[in-house]
């Protein structure tokens, strides 16, 4: 009971995108093409889970005992990137296809705040490995069901009349607080638990 | 290869001294914030056992705890609880008198609803529940016997509140039971 | 002063303001920017991190490997980052509280690798410094700006002290999540509808 509120608690009533304002840059960068955010989010599930499993051990079985918490932000950061370094090269050798899909977003994912702070927050909650990877795939789910209802969305104001001043970032971000208000109508839902 | 060892060395070093670095940042800055700390719990239990100079922690079955004591008498309680508010665990901080009345509440965390569920942490609202014991604690909406009236627009905020204050007031009569101090 | 050094100086602030301009750093800018206090809070801490590791990464420019480049730029970037969170923990703690996760994530808002790599590893020290400290500033007066105009109109209040008369209601939709993305559109398309005139 308690994972299945954590996972509905991550995914949908504190989306991450919408309601926390995390990976927001990719979420307007990425989103002007449905199967851009597609696979985006593929490459994000996949980074943030592994990172997120990493960052956890490290934590707990480095950091912790020896007494360095204060060097978190610095171990993590270059994990995920190192990690993403890995993962790029092994893609682009054993796996070419999925490379070709995923390659082009593999960089963009360093500098994604979500990862960290998921990274971050499996910590702060006190979360353990199991409820870290709940949570983890909550959130990436999260991610999906808003980058892809955006980008739908902003495939079809790209051909609607938008005042001249409008065209571009603006209406993007008038539909993403509309879709946030929408998501706002889940807050409450399940008396989740964080 | 002498230029790898060249280029490690370079990176071991910034990596060095950015973690002596930190290090220092870290002693230095320790000793207050830890203090911040021990300044913020004294003056939240000051604020929920105002009659109370002295304030001992207690465990009782894992449990803390906190006794309020005034010139040798117990004066007071506190113990924290958490409930579920509308948009996620509320945490409180409870003072209980002897005859098991409340003496006030502070909130220590919560995730309400900015300017509706909020309103909880306010005196206006925190003025309603002093002095009611468990028979008046609930809000006038939920019973009849109850004294409490509910935010405006945050009724699950309100009840939450109310499910927590409860809470505390049951737990400090079950402990002081088996504390041995008389109740 | 220099006139090539206000130009460093004032570049972050209005021709690339990070925010309004370049669209980078929206995660703390909509995230922090409830109050006026949070926002303005969160400003400072980016504007030291940028402006001490703009100055660091242009210090040892000549000793960094270009390979290793991106790597000493993260470590020397989380250090102040770790710095500016322990420090304001000791000295904000009420701020810190309210910023949360958003201090260490200063570490990953693009302004500040962006600017190591195209200014800070290229310029003397004196300049990057001035960048870092302009762009730091452009960043933390769109902070600003969004946190007063959402606690004035969403709360009626500026700095925790009421600005509104009685009888206004706060519009709360503003301090709630979605107003903020709504209240960046409409300054962005403000700010179009001025600078970039109809062909």
């Amino acid at each position: 009971m308690r994972l299945f509120a954590i996972f509905f608690g991550a995914m949908i009533v504190n989306n991450i995108l919408l309601m926390r304002f995390l990976g927001l840059c990719s979420f307007f960068g990425i989103s002007n093409k449905l199967e851009n955010a597609v696979s985006m989010t593929w490459a994000v599930t996949f980074v943030m889970a592994m990172a997120s499993l990493v960052t956890w051990g490290l934590y707990h079985f480095l950091l912790l005992p020896l007494g360095l918490v204060f060097l978190r932000t610095a171990f993590f950061i270059l994990v995920i990137a190192a990690l993403v370094q890995l993962v790029e090269m092994y893609m682009k050798k054993n796996a070419p296809g999925l490379y070709r899909a995923l390659g082009i977003y593999l960089p963009l994912i360093t500098t994604n705040c979500a990862i960290l702070a998921v990274a971050f927050l499996n910590i702060d909650y006190g979360y353990s490995l199991l409820e870290s990877l709940v949570y983890t795939v909550g959130v990436s789910g999260g991610y999906g069901v808003a980058i892809v209802l955006f980008a739908s969305l902003r495939e079809r104001v790209d051909k609607a009349p938008v005042p001249e001043a409008f065209k571009g970032y603006p209406i993007a971000f008038i539909l993403a607080g509309l879709l946030s208000l929408a998501f706002m109508g889940f807050a409450g839902m399940f008396g989740i638990q964080l | 290869m002498k230029t790898t060892l060249d280029a490690g060395l370079r990176l071991f070093v910034v990596c060095a001294v950015a973690a002596g670095t930190l290090a220092l940042v870290y002693r230095g800055t320790q000793a207050r914030i830890s203090a911040n700390q021990a300044e913020e719990k004294a003056r939240r239990l000051r604020w929920v056992l105002p009659d109370c100079p002295q304030v001992e922690p207690r465990t009782t079955e894992g449990r803390e705890w906190f006794l309020g004591r005034s010139e040798g008498r117990d004066c007071g309680y506190a113990i924290e609880t958490k409930a579920k508010g509308y948009g996620g665990t509320l945490s409180l901080l409870v003072g209980v008198s002897p005859e098991g009345r409340v003496l006030g509440y502070s909130i220590l965390s919560h995730k309400e609803t900015p300017g509706l569920g909020d309103k909880a942490a306010k005196p206006a609202f925190q003025a309603q529940f002093k002095g009611l014991g468990l028979e008046k604690l609930r809000l006038k909406k939920d019973s009849p016997e109850g004294a409490l009236d509910a935010l405006t627009a945050a009724t699950i905020t309100s009840r939450a509140v109310t499910l927590g204050v409860r809470e505390a007031v049951e737990s400090v009569i079950a402990l002081r039971a088996k504390d041995g101090t008389r109740p | 002063m220099k006139s090539s050094d206000w130009k460093d100086f004032t570049n972050g602030i209005v021709r690339e303001n990070p925010i309004f301009r370049l669209l980078i750093g929206l995660c703390p800018a909509l995230a922090v920017s409830t109050s006026a206090v949070d926002a303005l809070g969160m400003g400072l801490a980016t504007t030291f991190v940028l402006a001490a590791s703009n100055g660091v990464i242009s210090l040892l420019r000549t000793l960094i490997p270009p390979d290793l480049r991106i790597p000493i730029f993260i470590v020397v970037v989380s250090t102040f980052v770790t710095a500016a969170d322990y420090l304001m923990l000791a000295f904000f703690p009420a701020i810190h509280r309210s910023l949360g996760v958003f201090v260490p994530l200063i570490v990953v808002n693009c302004i500040v690798l962006g600017r190591a790599e195209a200014f800070a590893y290229r310029n003397e020290v004196r300049a990057s410094l001035l960048d870092g400290l302009g762009m730091g500033l452009g960043f933390s007066l769109a902070l600003g700006l969004l946190g007063a105009l959402r606690e004035v109109f969403g709360a009626g209040t500026l700095f925790g002290l009421a600005v509104m008369p009685a009888s206004y209601p706060p519009l709360l939709l503003l301090v709630l999540p979605p107003g903020a993305f709504l209240l960046i559109g409409l300054l962005i398309a403000g700010l179009n509808r001025f600078t970039r005139r109809a062909p």
